[in-house]
């Protein structure tokens, strides 16, 4: 059975303010304090004393165990949790943390083991190790997302084809339902914009994007696709979002990944294809720089043996990051001070040919770190540190 | 013993789980048992355990051929759903024990669900096929492969077809993609048990399932799972529990490919979903029997008919008087056994069970005879001293059957049933 929920040890309200003031500091600061190889560049990175932790946990059959690690030293590891879990079904992260904060849904180890049985759904502060249940009846596939700066966390629950998402509040773990519908497919939440929820809706015309105000009724702002969107991002500012949307040409299909303003709800250009890429290639799980003026995303290994994960400002620059000696990479979040950034690196080709993954930090200035554990890693977020 | 109506929505044998066998640890008896259902060389002529003959064709050219699924596919799906055994994690190998019974009534190595539900025998016992799907694993591998081919078969009325290009054609392994997709649930996107390979809480892309114990399941929908394991048989005592069959997943690069799973088309009954076979395809063929597999899978078990007489004598009204008795098969092969109480002061656990016949390795104290447990509840005996019969009798073991006189003696009052009083 997953850890009963423990009596908190400080107020959690501290530590999220620190901590999100902390992260206000740095993004604030990396417009004025970008180091030399990152001048002028979209998602600068911030020098700040000692590496971030980052958060993750290495999957066991029957208990997943949570660490942090500095980001430049991944085996330096420090042991915050033991989550166990129904037998081969481990913890699913969020989509991010919170400052201290990470959040996961898990199949408690006497639970029904199979994806539809309600899961539970964990914080962990990793400032304190304080784990708090705050649900019981979410879907275990679909991340949580902390909204609000960690005050805040939206899951979803389904009761046949009734799907709630569902707000708790972190501190007095409060719920309410912020949308429920009647659907044959899936409604996901995203984040919240001022006091609204955006949320995706996918149907048999493909792929909304909606947002409902509390007690409101949900109103449509996008078509995304006619198939699957997937892997949507809020800006840090929550002015854009990123998402990956199938481009389905004659010879190939491949996700792309876009950006849309929430201001005017007009797609942003992102750096387009060169023009020498006779074919469409895939790119892989957007993620925003922490000044939210880039998207760094995924590329296949199309023409070559490797491809490095690319930065695209939103001004039309691209950088590339550390190719990998094999394969690719797909970002999963960077570090809030703007220097790592945590991603599966496959030593295949592409989503066809994957090959085997491992989690790898991959450092602006240059280094590759690799975060081996005998079985798959978990990344749960990024942790400014105490 | 009369079931409550309570527990008619619940498995065969709630509350109690029944006893299997779980024969050796490199699983030499099931592989077999695979081997031979591949071919339907289990029971050809059992109208309700074989296995049916298997549809291939295009959408408007679908017919009836031979009965074939891939051996070492259903070897895969069985390590799946249960590290292909028959008995609960605890029980040891060559032994006897409680069996496999899942949150959802899934039983043994295929972990059979449908009709495992309510007992459908007579007088709310289990059926006998209950009884052998439950502890035999010959009957839960032909279930099992029959469940599968029913979800072939489903197609083209209910479900897609993969091999709009190959005739859709039984013996390659990636056209069973769908069947095996049903065989967990044929569950669309964004549903919570959701099994779509393009679904958005999936991870994407994602390294293939490396069936070793490193990965967790939710990242995968159950036929990678299936697929993942095909390619990397678990190994135990150096056996490889099948062969390695890399079969390829259908590209969701190929525009035919994407375009036929797309969520625009996933409205029942799915025929806008077909594809052609993805490549390169790979071919399974029936294993080659040994002549003496009916005799190694089945043997010949017997119940012996006999009479016996257990007194139980109570002298505390708080707690429940118990006798055990075995089950012995005279024969060979396991022996399944059902037992039956006249009276409802008494629980029999486990409720079935096996026997095992001379030449079934048996390595602990819980073999190779079946152990009944005769339990009397004294708060529902209706008088001091009260009789009851037990019959046990077996599906496969022949006709006879072995009776079981039980008296028991209260030393103390008994009211009325439900009731008890301390002298």
């Amino acid at each position: 059975m997953a850890p009963a929920p423990r009596a908190r040890a400080l107020p959690r309200n501290v530590i999220i303010a620190t901590a999100v003031a902390a992260v206000g500091v740095l993004a604030v600061a990396s417009l004025f304090a970008r180091d030399r190889l990152t001048e002028n560049t979209p998602g600068a990175t911030v020098q700040v004393p000692g590496a971030p932790m980052m958060v993750f946990a290495e999957f066991g059959l029957n208990e997943d165990r949570v660490f942090t690690a500095p980001a430049d030293a991944p085996q330096e590891r420090t042991l915050h949790a033991s989550v166990k879990h129904a037998a081969g079904w481990g913890i699913n992260p969020g989509a991010a943390a919170a400052g201290s904060l990470v959040a996961y849904t898990v199949l408690p180890e006497d639970a029904d083991p199979d994806r539809g049985t309600p899961a539970e759904l964990w914080v962990l502060d990793v400032a304190t190790d304080e784990l708090t249940r705050l649900a019981r009846d979410a879907d275990l596939l679909v991340p949580p997302v902390f909204t609000d700066g960690g005050a805040g966390i939206l899951y979803r629950r389904s009761d046949g084809a009734q799907q709630e998402i569902v707000r708790v509040d972190v501190h007095d773990l409060t719920r309410a339902v912020v949308h429920r519908e009647q659907t044959s497919f899936g409604i996901f939440p995203i984040g919240t914009r001022g006091d609204a929820l955006l949320f995706t809706r996918l149907s048999t015309d493909g792929t909304d994007l909606y947002a409902v105000e509390p007690d409101g009724e949900p109103t449509f702002l996008l078509h995304a696709s006619d198939d699957i969107a997937r892997d949507w991002r809020l800006s840090p500012n929550g002015a854009a979002l990123a998402y990956l949307a199938p481009l389905v040409e004659a010879e190939r299909v491949v996700y792309r990944a876009q950006v849309v303003s929430l201001d005017s709800l007009e797609s942003i250009q992102l750096t387009p294809v060169p023009e020498d890429t006779a074919v469409a290639t895939e790119q892989y799980s957007p993620v925003w720089t922490p000044d939210g003026n880039a998207l760094t995303v995924g590329q296949e290994a199309f023409a070559s043996e490797s491809e490095p994960a690319v930065v695209l400002g939103l001004d039309g620059s691209r950088v590339e990051l550390t190719t990998p000696d094999f394969g690719f990479d797909v970002p999963i979040a960077w570090s809030a001070d703007g220097r790592y950034l945590a991603v599966r690196s496959f030593d295949g080709r592409n989503s066809v040919q994957p090959g085997l993954q491992r989690t790898m930090i991959v450092d602006r200035e240059g280094a590759r770190i690799a975060v081996d554990v005998p079985s798959e890693v978990i990344f749960l977020g990024w942790y400014a540190g105490a | 013993m009369p079931r409550a109506a309570e527990h008619a929505n619940a498995c065969a044998f709630d509350p109690l789980r029944p006893y299997a066998y779980e024969a050796d640890q490199t699983r030499t008896a099931y592989r077999l048992a695979f081997d031979a259902v591949s071919s339907n060389a289990l029971f050809a002529n059992d109208p309700f355990f074989s296995l049916p003959p298997i549809e291939r064709g295009t959408r408007s050219n679908r017919a009836n051929a031979e009965a074939f699924i891939p051996a070492d596919l259903l070897k895969a799906v069985s390590w799946v759903e249960s590290d292909m055994t028959m008995a609960q994690r605890a029980v040891p190998f060559d032994s006897i024990g409680e069996a496999l019974v899942s949150f959802d009534c899934g039983h043994g190595l295929t972990q059979v669900t449908t009709g495992m539900t309510v007992p459908l025998g007579a007088n709310n016992l289990p059926s006998d096929r209950q009884v052998l799907i439950a502890t035999h694993y010959a009957y839960n591998v032909a279930r099992g492969a029959q469940i599968m081919a029913e979800k072939w078969n489903t197609a083209p009325e209910q479900r897609p077809i993969v091999g709009t290009d190959t005739n859709s054609d039984p013996a390659l392994i990636e056209n069973w993609y769908y069947a095996v997709w049903g065989y967990n649930g044929f569950t669309g996107p964004g549903a919570n048990r959701s099994n779509h390979p393009l679904d958005p809480s999936l991870p994407w892309p994602r390294p293939a399932f490396q069936c070793d114990g490193t990965q967790s399941r939710e990242r995968y929908p159950y036929q990678e799972l299936v697929w993942g394991c095909l390619a990397r048989p678990a190994t135990r005592n150096n056996t490889a529990m099948w062969t390695a069959i890399p079969a390829t997943l259908p590209d969701q690069t190929n525009p035919v490919v994407f375009s036929a799973m797309a969520i625009s088309n996933w409205s029942f009954p799915y025929g806008n979903m077909d594809i052609p076979t993805p490549q390169p395809a790979h071919v399974a063929t029936a294993p080659a029997l040994p002549a003496d597999y009916r005799t190694r899978l089945f043997g010949a078990p017997i119940l012996l008919s006999s009479t016996q007489s257990v007194s139980i004598r109570l002298n505390d009204p708080t707690s429940n008087g118990r006798a055990t008795v075995r089950i012995a098969n005279a024969g060979t092969g396991v022996l399944s056994w059902i037992a039956e109480p006249s009276a409802n002061f008494l629980t029999l656990t486990p409720p079935g069970g096996v026997a095992l016949g001379a030449g079934l390795a048996c390595t602990t104290a819980a073999c190779p005879e079946g152990t009944l447990t005769i339990e009397v509840n004294p708060t529902l005996l209706p008088s001091s001293a009260a009789n009851a019969t037990i019959t046990v009798r077996s599906p496969n073991g022949g006709s006879g059957t072995m009776r079981i006189n039980v008296s028991v003696v209260a030393d103390f009052e008994v009211g009325a049933p439900g009731t008890s009083r301390a002298r």
